[in-house]
């Protein structure tokens, strides 16, 4: 009998402090982004775009912010996920359908999340994710400058980063790069899907541009000018028309906007 | 000759019919019993592009959702009116679909365009460019949706678009089959499309009578 109680309150004690240890702060902190002009790299004028300020979360998603979410809105679970929205690899690092477990550290970004599951996040509080250009317009700054692109020096340290992105179990979100802006790892932790990413139109082989994109594509010879020293927009560019909506890949997570 | 002609094609559409009604033809009634279109119990199938559950206006300024297409099979396509460069082909190829289906089966097939640019195709625009490309409502739909719907949508159909000025868009040129339920069936990319081909996949859809 005494035994039994022993088993009882330590269960109650396991069940408890898991709970306990699985909500760490899953507040998200927003940075205010000023309006302001952008070029962005497949500009199609030569007119900048001009953008208005928004909110940006200052980190990347993390783990534990998803899963949050995962607990409230239970078709995002793994188990649950409709295929049409999200691959069967929907956060497959994830210990459980609502645990994060070892390879999902709670302040490290959650990737393995389709487009749609992390539009839904977003919309879940209360915001969006960025377009694209919103997206590039604040991952332009550098530690010191907010437009940073043509400054040779940190087009060559992203391409670097780029090599070298980490692998999961990854590394806690807020803790290497910080912009001009106090917004962190635009660069150098996960790619991060945008709104808009299925609008970067090139074809799988640029030597084919004229022929084969003349068909696939209207009017998508109108939109090749490309700025050939911002190397790293094309990486990012690439990265961005090679992903499908319900792709979960080990290195692309996300952020959130809110509009001012 | 001519004899051995006629008997051979009869034979040969007898087997076609026989082995489409034994694996293809769809029992349209049961299939919509088991799958209420209608109402709250609908639950749209895993694949199926109905698990978008957002509002469309269309021609008629109308609120639908995605399933006002469904029970029957679809041909869908996303344009906007204004488009001068390659638009005017998809539409010139939906059309040419339309005209490829024989007549008694018209009416078991829907064709959808669904456009791109929620600004300027508004519910008269789109009344307006289906009388000009004579589109009998009887089997033609527009919709018009908000920006974030249309992105959610050419996501779920792998369709790419960007807005390339202030009036124009660059974007894919994609002919899309769904079957009744709603599941994407054929897609075709580009203008050498084998139209025989999207014409045989959803003629598995309708009734035979």
């Amino acid at each position: 009998m005494v035994r039994l109680a022993y088993i009882l309150i330590s269960f109650i004690l396991l069940v408890g402090s898991s709970v306990v240890m699985a909500e760490p702060p899953s507040k998200i902190e927003w940075t205010s982004i000023p309006s302001g002009q952008f070029y962005p790299f497949f500009a199609d004028t030569v007119k900048p775009i001009k953008l208005d300020g928004f909110f940006i979360s200052s980190t990347q998603i993390t783990n534990a912010q998803f899963l949050r979410f995962v607990k409230s809105n239970s078709k995002w679970r793994r188990s649950k996920v409709k295929p049409l929205f999200a691959e069967s690899s929907y956060l497959g690092y994830w210990e459980g359908d609502t645990v994060l477990g070892k390879k999902a550290p709670p302040n490290a970004p959650v990737v393995m999340v389709s487009w749609f599951a992390a539009s839904a996040y977003c919309t879940w509080v209360g915001g969006r994710l960025a377009d694209m250009s919103e997206w590039e317009y604040v991952a332009s700054a550098s530690t010191k400058k907010y437009n940073a692109y043509n400054d040779k020096t940190f087009s060559a340290t992203l391409l670097k980063m780029y090599e070298k992105l980490p692998k999961i179990p990854l590394p806690n979100v807020g803790e290497k790069f910080k912009n001009a802006y106090g917004v962190y790892d635009m660069h150098g932790l996960v790619w991060e899907w945008t709104r808009d990413f299925n609008s970067v139109i090139v074809s799988t082989d640029s030597r084919e541009k004229t022929n084969q994109d003349g068909k696939l594509f209207c009017a998508a010879g109108s939109i090749g000018n490309v700025d050939p020293t911002n190397y790293s927009a094309f990486v990012r560019y690439s990265m961005w028309s090679s992903l499908q909506a319900k792709y979960c890949l080990r290195n692309v997570g996300f952020r959130c906007v809110k509009d001012k | 000759m001519r004899k051995g002609q006629i008997i051979a094609l009869i034979l040969f559409s007898v087997f076609i019919f026989s082995s489409c009604s034994e694996e293809e033809t769809l029992d349209m009634e049961k299939f919509k019993k088991e799958n209420a279109y209608e109402g709250e119990e609908f639950a749209p199938s895993d694949e199926s592009i109905f698990n978008l559950t957002s509002d469309w206006e269309n021609q008629h300024g109308d609120t639908v959702k995605l399933t006002t297409i469904a029970g029957k099979a679809t041909i869908l396509a996303m344009i906007y009116t204004h488009c001068e460069y390659s638009c005017p082909l998809i539409t010139a190829d939906l059309k040419e679909l339309h005209s490829l289906i024989p007549k008694d089966r018209k009416g078991d097939i829907n064709f959808l365009i669904v456009s791109i640019d929620p600004i300027h195709d508004r519910p008269d625009t789109l009344t307006r460019y289906m009388k000009e490309h004579k589109m009998d409502e009887k089997y033609w739909t527009m919709l018009t949706g908000t920006e974030t719907k249309i992105r959610e949508l050419a996501a779920v159909l792998g369709f790419k678009y960007k807005k390339s000025s202030l009036m124009d868009y660059a974007h894919s040129n994609l002919i899309t089959v769904l079957n009744p339920k709603g599941e994407i069936v054929e897609q075709i990319n580009g203008f050498d499309s084998d139209k025989k081909k999207i014409i045989n996949e959803v003629l598995k859809y309708t009734n035979e009578d």
